[in-house]
């Protein structure tokens, strides 16, 4: 059990699951069964492929999450056509599109970035509790090492809110701040590249619900970062 | 192979995202087309086009066609009186009013403003998927046509309160 809970992804599961258990009765049956499936069908998914390709069994706790987060945030009165084509989309994305071996794009972001690209509507309903995303969180920042990511979001997302006349803590999301933007393979190592990934994130976000508001700021915002990101890793190494 | 892969991936959607997604049906597409033009016509139900228009106690009425303008004429009232306009608003987090009720066989013309920050107004029975900023009243006409109780939903991250922001829309037989 304690060896089950030193794995950050397994916190990360536990946190998705009581996330998911706050916000299923509120929202009724078909959220359930519409998260249960994304976080199957993304599981199977990965499996398969780890085993038919590249003959590897790994225990899929990274789909798992990618199936919950895509599924908590698509809106589930969609038809079950678009949870099926989201969810293959990204298990499809991390096997696919990769850099130097390691995927570029956070996997469900990408796919909930396609998302918004068709208008499709998400509406967050995984962010369900804040104050167990922010506890979590704190501590997923800390294991994984990430506060540089945060503090480089925050600053110019908070600050260019500020300026711009709206109360940035009013439309933030934490779930995005603490789940999915420090997710650990697509965001980048060391402070200086953290900072500057988090600030590439911050300032989309902000231009983003300003001038492109169809648009999801936050996947888009993340889905750029994520683009810069082997620039990043290219430059700021070579320097 | 694997970066041409990625290629044909991207491009593939990034060539469809174009296509608005609506509830797979032709209403969606209706709803944008009324929103920059002229609304739907009272007679028939249809796009209505600034070609044919009628002045009647000094408002402009828009029309499908030249046959509909008569057939306005003829009488006003009975076509007049199916036309329901609401003026709504969106907050943090929530819809005003709430619900929104109206008739089947109405032509609902719904105002809407925000009060704080940019909202999202989708109901995915009638394929309405539009965003208002805080500065502008956006105006969607449709026709209600289906009867039932349909949840509008903010589309637009608006807040930690965006996934519990729903109104209802309610067409009564």
């Amino acid at each position: 059990m304690i060896k089950f809970l030193k794995d950050s992804k397994n916190l990360v599961i536990i946190l998705l699951g009581l996330l998911f258990a706050i916000k299923a009765p509120q929202e009724g049956f078909r959220f359930a069964i519409w998260v249960i499936s994304g976080v199957l069908l993304c599981s199977i998914l990965d499996l398969l492929i780890n085993n038919r390709f590249f003959k590897k069994a790994i225990f899929p706790n990274s789909a798992i999450i990618s199936g919950f987060i895509i599924s908590g945030i698509l809106d589930y009165r969609q038809p079950w056509f678009i949870l099926a084509i989201f969810s293959t989309l990204a298990i499809l994305s991390k096997h696919i599109i990769s850099f130097k071996h390691k995927h570029i794009f956070n996997p469900a972001n990408f796919s909930l970035f396609t998302a918004t690209l068709f208008k499709i509507p998400l509406t967050w309903n995984i962010e369900s509790n804040i104050f167990l995303i922010i506890i979590f969180g704190l501590y997923f920042a800390y294991t994984y090492r990430k506060f540089s990511h945060i503090l480089g979001f925050l600053s110019f997302f908070m600050g260019l809110f500020f300026i711009s006349g709206i109360n940035p803590l009013r439309i933030i999301s934490w779930f995005f701040l603490f789940i999915m933007l420090i997710e650990p393979k697509t965001s980048g190592y060391d402070r200086l590249k953290g900072f500057i990934f988090g600030s590439i994130a911050g300032i989309a976000s902000f231009l983003i619900f300003r001038f492109m508001p169809r648009y999801d700021m936050f996947v888009s915002s993340l889905f750029l970062a994520n683009l810069f990101n082997p620039a990043l890793e290219k430059y700021l190494y070579a320097s | 192979m694997k970066i041409i892969l990625s290629l044909i991936l991207v491009s593939v959607i990034l060539s469809y995202s174009d296509y608005s997604y609506g509830d797979g049906d032709h209403m969606h597409k209706e709803v944008m087309q009324v929103e920059q033009n002229a609304g739907i016509c009272p007679v028939l139900h249809e796009p209505a086009s600034k070609e044919y228009s009628y002045v009647y106690e000094g408002k402009t009425y828009y029309f499908c066609c030249a046959m509909c303008v008569e057939e306005f004429k003829k009488d006003p009232q009975k076509y007049i009186s199916k036309i329901k306009e609401i003026k709504s608003e969106a907050y943090q987090f929530g819809f005003s009013p709430d619900p929104v009720v109206v008739k089947k066989g109405d032509i609902v013309k719904l105002v809407i403003t925000s009060r704080d920050v940019t909202h999202g107004v989708y109901i995915k029975e009638y394929g309405i998927n539009v965003t208002v900023t805080k500065q502008e009243a956006k105006k969607i006409e449709f026709f209600a046509d289906k009867a039932g109780k349909f949840d509008i939903v903010c589309s637009v991250y608006c807040g930690k309160g965006h996934s519990s922001m729903k109104g209802k829309l309610i067409v009564e037989e």
